[in-house]
């Protein structure tokens, strides 16, 4: 289903782009619903779509230790694939664990628009940067372990 | 004024010895001049005087028969009303088997001081303020103080250390004494400045002083604040060394600092203490002791078994903003009263003077706090504990509990208010209200320390002791009309849940409460059956993150500030935050991206409260006692000093 | 509990046996095992709930009978400036020691040596020291006390002057230049020797946060000499950080 311009805007991930930049960009995105359980892309798989969450959940898993261990879960307004924006193989694997509605971006698609425009690409790098820098820094939180000894 | 001749000062001793009074006064002892009881004017240090230069005391011999010819020796009133260590109660076994705690408060005593300076009478007021003249009023001392008899000494000379000029003490006693002594070779100048000294001066054989008297008077007092030899600019000093928190000076001066305590351990106002839980082997009795304790000690800024200033440079800065700067915001006036006894009594010759100054190279202010005189009447605070008997214990998670406490005759108490639960011999914590069920007080405690894993390990029945409840609160009527965010993290959600249950009993106040709630795991999740059942109220949103999954964990994964930043906040909203100082520092910085400004953020402050009381000085945060300001403080309060190393 | 003993002279265990008013409460409460020091009825094998340790690691034997111990014992703790600091055999640590020995034994063969004499803590962990040569009474006591009802013991890590001013000490260095470790020493003797007019030595080593440099520098303004200084941080607890540093600063 077709994604309108005014709804991407309204997403973090278009905070930086102008209204042109967003349309371009929504033509080549889609938007999907999927249900719980759903699993958007594995651990090790190739490079493919870029989501973000309009609704619902996804829960970002590892393999460790013969299982699967849960690493962070993302909601409405964030952004999930971003490896593939490096051509990366994907890190963890995505599944869908509250009914959720996507916005899905093929990551080639989406590159080929930075390429075209590097005013765009650098605007949609740099968010993906912000987020993911978010990331780390909350990942560093997690592992100070705060709760663990004190609190 | 009245003029007595020198042999009065016999009878001037005698007089203050009547009624059972112990004379303390000046007397040589092991080369200095000390303050000790003393029986007659023999006693005082005739012909003595003494010179002081940084780290360096002598006495030296004068040709002259004067008996206050010095300036200060080491001690000062301090110790006869705030002493070194005294006991503060016994816990015993009482008739009826239950455990009890009796108070050791001394009796009334009644004694003269003789020879007091004005700095030292200021250093008196100074410490009045902090044992009697607050909201709790500290028995022991009250009651050494309350009758004492004051005979002071205008200062005709000024030492090489002195700098009661600078900061408007002296040299000169105007207030805070029974009688007032000026001393020349042959005689004294007397006044009398209350009944009690003019009663005294009325035994005495004198005559009006002259015109000339008075006069020299004037003069030497004069003199004496001319020649000061150490000066230091007082003007808006503690502004200015706020301003300086990060002045490369304090690495400077603490490459000389021992950090040995010898400084607060002379300085008349200095009242910083700590106490010790003592048992006998056989476990029968226990005892509580109060004890001068130091900032530049590790374990005055312990909290959770590690030091928060932790270095020398560190502790001297607390003891320097504290002294010149935040007690001003505390008290109302400079807790340094110029007597130099720092300068003198340091073993690396430290020089206080000299160090502001290095430090006021900038005229950059801080904004601080103004001193809010006390209320109300003091209430005496003897830091004893009423019994308690444990109602019920809750499991919440592998290492934490839940005690409901049924308290001898219990006060009202606040959500956001501590309590001090103590078990006999091994010692007390500051514990946070949790809730009320039915006739019991609710704490929820995590094992981490010995005392905190010995009241994890109480059953129902089990006896302890608890005193409280103290500080201020949540502020509940603030939140009240407003949308409210709760932000907690691990056991922090303790001391909100009060909090919580009174908001969503009352929707009309509170009409939208959203609860952020992160922990480590999903087992360590606290009260999760009590959420579950809230989620029905109208108006109240949950959302529960967890720090590491676990295989059956289907809810969020991640820290709390992430649940903050994918939601949005109603215009106005006010926020309520507890949890480990990192996590309140990224949630506060989430909340400003979300329109939340800082004065409607409150949050709730780690520091070890030791005697809850705002005595012991344990707790300071910059300008303020956790305990009696705090815990619950509005961002914008501490927002300057919040999150800063070794404050 | 237990009460071993490796390198040194046994003034510490002896401290124990000079309990004389709480021995019988502790004999009540305590089982004591082994105690070569105090009887013949010994256990060196044995599991402990405590153990006494004494004396610094200074030979081989020593090394491996310390980690038998600690693996038999739930609680550690060492007692005195031998087994906290290395002690007064740490003087040699860093020299000569074949010389040592070839100077002092007529058959230095059967003399088997480390060649330094370290504290427990360099070997095994420790659950709570206690400083001194010899060792405090009451600290003691209260250590044995603590542990029995589950309190932290009181010990506190603070300099010895805070000791001297609780009591009302006239401060030796301040009125007469007499040279004092009391502001970088750890507190706990009851400031002992200023009690006596006499400056203090450094037995319980040095104190957390021991700034010895700005102590040196007061020593030499009132006139001490580098050899002098060596010689001052170069006593009981030579071998503790702080003082070891110190004295080689003015070598």
């Amino acid at each position: 289903m077709p994604i309108p311009p005014t709804v991407l805007a309204e997403l973090s991930f278009a905070k930086r782009l102008s209204p042109d930049a967003c349309a371009a960009l929504a033509e080549i995105a889609e938007m999907e619903t999927f249900p719980a359980g759903a699993v958007l892309f594995r651990e090790g798989d190739l490079p493919g779509g870029v989501y973000l969450v309009l609704d619902g959940r996804v829960t970002l898993t590892m393999r460790a230790g013969g299982g699967e261990s849960a690493v962070l879960s993302l909601g409405t307004d964030e952004l999930v694939g971003w490896s593939s924006l490096l051509h990366r193989t994907r890190v963890a694997t995505a599944t869908v664990s509250r009914a959720a509605q996507l916005v899905r971006i093929p990551a080639s698609a989406l590159l080929e628009l930075c390429e075209r425009d590097p005013r765009v690409g650098y605007a949609i790098m740099a968010q993906a940067f912000e987020d993911v820098s978010d990331r780390l820094v909350d990942t560093r939180m997690q592992l100070l372990d705060l709760y663990g000894r004190r609190g | 004024m009245r003029r007595i001749d020198r042999s009065q000062l016999e009878q001037l001793c005698h007089l203050a010895q009547r009624d059972g009074r112990t004379l303390i006064g000046p007397t040589v002892r092991d080369g200095a001049i000390a303050l000790a009881p003393i029986t007659t004017a023999a006693d005082l240090p005739v012909g003595w005087t003494d010179v002081q230069a940084p780290g360096r005391y002598r006495l030296s011999r004068t040709q002259g028969q004067r008996a206050f010819d010095f300036v200060v020796g080491p001690n000062s009133a301090k110790e006869q009303f705030f002493k070194p260590r005294e006991p503060l109660y016994r816990a015993e076994r009482r008739a009826d088997g239950r455990v009890g705690f009796v108070a050791i408060v001394p009796e009334p005593e009644k004694r003269a001081l003789l020879g007091v300076r004005a700095c030292d009478l200021a250093a008196i007021a100074v410490q009045d303020a902090v044992f009697v003249e607050g909201a709790m009023r500290d028995p022991r001392y009250a009651s050494r103080r309350a009758d004492t008899l004051v005979i002071a000494v205008h200062c005709t000379r000024a030492g090489s250390l002195c700098f009661c000029a600078s900061m408007g003490t002296g040299p000169k006693v105007n207030s805070g004494a029974d009688l007032a002594l000026a001393e020349r070779e042959h005689d004294l100048l007397i006044e009398a400045l209350t009944p009690a000294g003019e009663a005294l001066l009325a035994q005495l054989s004198s005559e009006e002083a002259s015109g000339e008297d008075l006069r020299w008077l004037d003069e030497s007092v004069e003199s004496a604040r001319a020649s000061m030899g150490r000066h230091v600019d007082t003007r808006a000093v503690h502004e200015r060394l706020f301003a300086q928190l990060e002045h490369p000076r304090w690495k400077e001066v603490a490459d000389r600092c021992l950090s040995c305590g010898n400084c607060t351990s002379v300085c008349p106002t200095c009242f910083c203490s700590t106490t010790e839980d003592r048992s006998d082997l056989d476990g029968s009795t226990a005892e509580r002791d109060r004890l001068w304790e130091s900032c530049f000690s590790r374990e005055h800024s312990e909290l959770h078994g590690h030091a928060v200033r932790g270095s020398t440079e560190q502790r001297y800065r607390q003891w320097l903003t504290h002294k010149l700067g935040a007690w001003v915001s505390q008290f109302g006036a400079s807790g340094c009263v110029g007597c130099g006894r720092c300068i003198a009594w340091c073993p690396a010759g430290i020089d206080l003077t000299e160090e502001l100054a290095a430090l006021s190279t900038s005229d950059a202010r801080a904004l601080m706090p103004v001193a809010a005189p006390c209320a109300e009447e003091g209430r005496d605070e003897a830091m004893v504990p009423s019994p308690a008997r444990v109602l019920s214990v809750t499991r919440e998670s592998s290492d934490v509990v839940t005690l409901a406490l049924a308290i001898d005759e219990p006060r009202p108490f606040a959500p956001g208010q501590f309590y001090q639960l103590s078990i006999p011999g091994i010692g007390e914590a500051p514990i946070s209200v949790s809730g009320r069920d039915g006739a019991g007080v609710e704490h929820t405690i995590r094992a981490v320390g010995s005392l905190t894993r010995a009241l994890c390990e109480l059953s129902p029945g089990s006896e302890l002791g608890v005193r409280g409840p103290y500080g201020r609160g949540w502020p509940m009527r603030e939140l009240a009309g407003a949308p409210v965010v709760v932000v907690a993290g691990g056991i922090g959600l303790a001391p909100l849940r009060e909090a919580l249950r009174q908001m969503l009993a009352d929707p009309q106040q509170y009409p939208d409460v959203r609860l952020f709630y992160g922990a480590r795991t999903p087992e360590d999740l606290l009260y999760a059956r009590e959420m579950l059942g809230w989620t029905d109220r109208r108006g109240f949103q949950l959302s529960i993150t967890v720090d590491r999954s676990s295989p059956t964990w289907r809810g969020n994964v991640g820290v709390v500030t992430r649940l903050l930043k994918r939601s949005t906040v109603p215009d106005a909203a006010r926020a309520i935050l507890c949890g480990p100082e990192v996590m309140m520092r990224f949630t506060i910085q989430a909340l400003a991206r979300l329109g939340v400004t800082h004065d409607r953020i409150w949050l709730t402050m780690e520091r070890h409260m030791k005697c809850a009381t705002g005595h012991c000085g344990r707790c300071q945060f910059g300008p303020y006692f956790v305990c009696k300001d705090g815990p619950v403080f509005r961002y914008d309060e501490v927002a300057s000093l919040f999150g800063r190393d070794g404050i | 509990m237990g009460v071993f003993k490796l390198a040194s002279c046994d003034g510490c265990q002896l401290t124990l046996l000079g309990c004389e008013d709480e021995l019988l409460a502790l004999a009540e409460r305590v089982e004591i095992a082994h105690f070569p020091e105090a009887s013949s009825r010994l256990d060196p094998h044995g599991t402990f709930d405590l153990v006494l340790v004494e004396g610094s690691v200074s030979a081989p034997f020593q090394r491996d009978e310390l980690l038998s111990i600690r693996a038999r014992a739930k609680k550690l703790v060492t007692i005195g400036a031998c087994a906290t600091s290395g002690g007064v055999q740490a003087l040699r640590n860093g020299r000569d020691v074949k010389g040592f020995i070839a100077s002092v034994y007529a058959t230095p063969e059967y003399i088997s040596t480390l060649d330094d004499s370290t504290p427990v803590s360099a070997h095994v962990p420790v659950d709570y020291e206690l400083r001194g040569c010899p060792i405090d009474k009451r600290q003691l006591i209260e250590v044995l006390t603590a542990l029995l009802v589950g309190r932290r013991p009181n010990i506190r890590d603070e300099s010895v002057c805070m000791e001297c001013k609780r009591q009302g000490n006239m401060c030796v260095l301040v009125t007469r230049d007499e040279p004092c470790l009391g502001p970088v020493t750890h507190a706990g003797c009851g400031a002992l020797c200023p009690s006596f007019d006499r400056g203090c030595y450094g037995c319980f080593g040095p104190k957390e946060q021991a700034k010895t440099s700005a102590l040196a520098a007061r020593f030499q303004r009132d006139g001490m000499v580098p050899v002098e200084l060596v010689r001052r941080f170069r006593g009981i607890t030579a071998g503790a950080e702080a003082f070891k540093k110190e004295g080689e600063r003015h070598e």
